[in-house]
């Protein structure tokens, strides 16, 4: 076994551990079941970010080429975030819903038939690197509002109905969770805008249209308008409490859904099935007789994408 | 233990100090010993021996007790070890458990109930309508956790000044009720109004007004003051003196429950403690079987070197050799055994008074 597959493995079982450390805490409340999950995550996280790191210093740019390296990118970040509001808020509660959203995001990887040593060219340009660094990265701050929301229903729901289970004494006030929505909402909304205006300066230039498939640009487009709708009702109008906790889960929820139906038809995209659509296919020989899209710099770009994916082929498995 | 605990002793002191007929004390009376005693000291200090467990004062009696004793030198060695190590159970059990972290009475879940819908209460106003203990204690739990601002209404505008100045809070007129809600984020009711004294009109506009910023009422009052409906507001929370008593309900069996986690830590604690106690107890005795060994060895090995004649330099410290090296090897697996705590608690402490018995060795300290 190769050593990349080694470390995903390893994060993997670390994040399994994670969740379920999480969940048990949350119903039986022992502390050495916290300490465990939260060892688990960290240990996951450190193999994670020193995955990330290896690819970044061996390649010479970020590691957001294929659909694996996604995926290890947005759970990173995900339990980055975690990390960032457990050190401010001490919120075990919530890494019983981000953790296992970690999980799942890098499960995917491995129950979907993806060739992760493939490297998809188009994805070399500066502009669509960015444009998914940030549309992830702002999506792992909704992935936080997400979990918040769910909270914030549960918590809400208890108080309404009277009934206070243990969940009541484990999740935290009202109050918290709803500054938390409006933070990760306030720092994520402009993370998505940018994404989305990177990918459409790429689409622009490479396309000369924005709205070069419908299908894909669409889902994105949706999410980004209802968290613009949330963004403004909470900054302009005052949206609070529960109108915006179940804005947040739902925006979410699309987000997902959009990402599961376009995420199909950009691997598509990227290996160039697309080509029909408009724009300038470089169908180059050396590529095996697939398509690639190449901008800004076609012929040296391509190239040297080229070499480094033949580079890369001879370990069989995960490139670090 | 020597049977005469001094029990009569000092049940005989407890009555003479409080002037009570031992006759009528004696059945509340129990007495434990040794290892029930310590695990009774233990389960004390962590409250799980209460009425209501969890209880942090009673931790603290414990504390003043033992800070008391220790002052007048009646604490010594072991009774130190046992009170440091119970009120660090103590600890232990306050900090992994959650058996003292629910309310358990009404005034102090209407604070919980508080905290959680608005995290800290160092912002939140409160406005007191009407008066009673129950209401009164509610407020003045929420000022110490944190409320700056309470305001008090009375019927009586006298009434609610004298008030409003024990909390440091202003009063205001009763007939400005509705206007004044819009600026507070608590509110107690406890007035004796035959009829609801806030309809949901006035909630609902009263929440319109705040941008949905969450609204608590507290309505101890029976009859109630406050309509139920209001309940039925988005980001208004209606908890009357029956929800409260159910909430306090829910949160003791949450203690029961975490009181059964508190137990085993209980029992570690107690079980390392008895572990420290043998130990100390096992050192006197393995040195006086050592010391009585010794005696047997170095007797019989004078008695045997006369009955020898002379030896040579080297014979007699073979002979010497041999005798020390059999009575060491003899006492090797009996002193391991009694240095080991063994598994269960009392187990040494068994073994130590064997081995005393066996080797007749406290009767010769005595007779010593």
């Amino acid at each position: 076994m190769s050593l990349p597959l080694v470390y995903y493995g390893i994060i993997l079982l670390c994040y399994l551990v994670g969740s379920v450390s999480h969940w048990v805490y949350l119903s039986s409340r022992r502390r050495e079941l916290m300490t465990l999950g939260m060892a688990a995550v960290i240990t996951g996280f450190g193999f994670q970010t020193v995955l990330l790191a290896v690819r970044t210093l061996r390649w010479g740019r970020v590691p957001l080429t294929n659909f694996y390296e996604w995926m290890t990118f947005f759970s990173w970040a995900m339990i980055l975030l975690y990390l960032l509001v457990y050190g401010r808020y001490r919120l075990r509660a919530l890494g019983a819903f981000v953790v296992p959203m970690a999980f799942l995001a890098l499960a995917i990887v491995g129950i979907t038939p993806h060739d992760v040593t493939e490297f998809f060219p188009a994805l070399d340009s500066v502009w669509l690197s960015l444009h998914i660094f940030f549309s992830f990265l702002g999506n792992a701050a909704f992935a936080l509002t997400f979990g918040v929301g769910i909270m914030y229903l549960f918590q809400q729901g208890q108080l309404k109905s009277k009934k206070l289970g243990s969940l009541y004494f484990r999740l935290p006030s009202l109050e918290i969770l709803d500054q938390l929505n409006y933070r990760s909402l306030m720092s994520g909304f402009p993370l998505l805008t940018l994404g989305l205006v990177m990918g459409s300066l790429w689409s622009l230039h490479v396309k000369g249209t924005i709205l070069w498939d419908l299908a894909r640009v669409l889902p994105q487009v949706v999410s980004w308008a209802i968290y613009a709708f949330l963004f403004v009702g909470r900054l302009g109008m005052g949206w609070r409490g529960k109108r915006a906790a179940l804005g947040s889960v739902i925006g979410f929820v699309v987000v997902v859904l959009g990402y599961a139906h376009c995420g199909e038809r950009a691997d598509g995209f990227f290996r160039g099935d697309a080509g029909g659509v408009s724009g300038k296919p470089a169908a180059d020989p050396r590529s095996g007789g697939r398509g690639h899209f190449v901008d800004l710099q076609p012929g040296g770009n391509l190239r040297s994408c080229l070499e480094r994916k033949s580079g890369t082929a001879s370990n069989s498995g995960v490139p670090v | 233990m020597n049977g005469n605990l001094g029990l009569p002793q000092i049940q005989e002191y407890l009555c003479k100090v409080h002037g009570i007929d031992p006759a009528d004390v004696g059945r509340f009376l129990y007495a434990y010993q040794d290892a029930q005693a310590v695990a009774h000291v233990f389960r004390v200090a962590a409250s799980l021996d209460s009425m209501v467990v969890g209880e942090p004062q009673i931790t603290g009696q414990v504390k003043d007790a033992y800070a008391r004793a220790r002052k007048c030198g009646a604490i010594g060695p072991v009774l130190s070890q046992l009170f440091d190590r119970a009120l660090a159970a103590a600890k232990r059990v306050r900090t992994e458990t959650a058996v003292g972290e629910s309310a358990v009475s009404v005034s102090f879940a209407a604070v919980e109930l508080a905290r959680k819908i608005f995290g800290s209460l160092e912002d939140k106003v409160v406005m007191l309508v009407g008066a009673g203990e129950t209401a009164e204690l509610a407020a003045r739990h929420l000022v110490s956790n944190g409320v700056k601002t309470v305001f008090v209404a009375n019927r009586t505008y006298e009434r609610a000044v004298r008030l409003a100045q024990e909390f440091g809070g202003s009063a205001v007129h009763f007939d400005r009720l509705a206007q004044e809600l819009r600026r507070v984020d608590i509110v107690i009711t406890s007035t004796g109004a035959p009829h609801y004294l806030i309809d949901p009109i006035t909630v609902q506009e009263c929440i319109r007004v705040r941008r949905h910023r969450p609204l608590f009422f507290i309505d101890i009052a029976v009859p109630r003051d406050v309509d139920p409906a209001v309940h039925q507001i988005g980001d208004v929370y209606l908890y009357d003196i029956d929800d409260l008593q159910s909430v306090v309900e829910a949160n003791l069996k949450e203690r029961e429950k975490e009181a059964e986690v508190a137990e085993k830590i209980i029992s570690e604690e107690v079980f390392k403690f008895w572990g420290w106690l043998e130990a100390r107890d096992a050192v006197p005795v393995i040195v006086s079987l050592r010391q009585w060994a010794e005696e047997i060895r170095s007797r019989e090995l004078e008695k045997a070197l006369q009955q020898l004649g002379p030896l040579s330099e080297r014979d007699r410290r073979t002979v010497e050799i041999l005798t020390t090296s059999i009575v060491n090897k003899l006492l090797h697996t009996p002193i391991v055994n009694l240095k080991d705590s063994g598994e269960k608690v009392g187990e040494r402490g068994h073994y130590l008074k064997v081995v005393r018995h066996l080797f007749g060795l406290g009767r010769k300290e005595e007779s010593s």
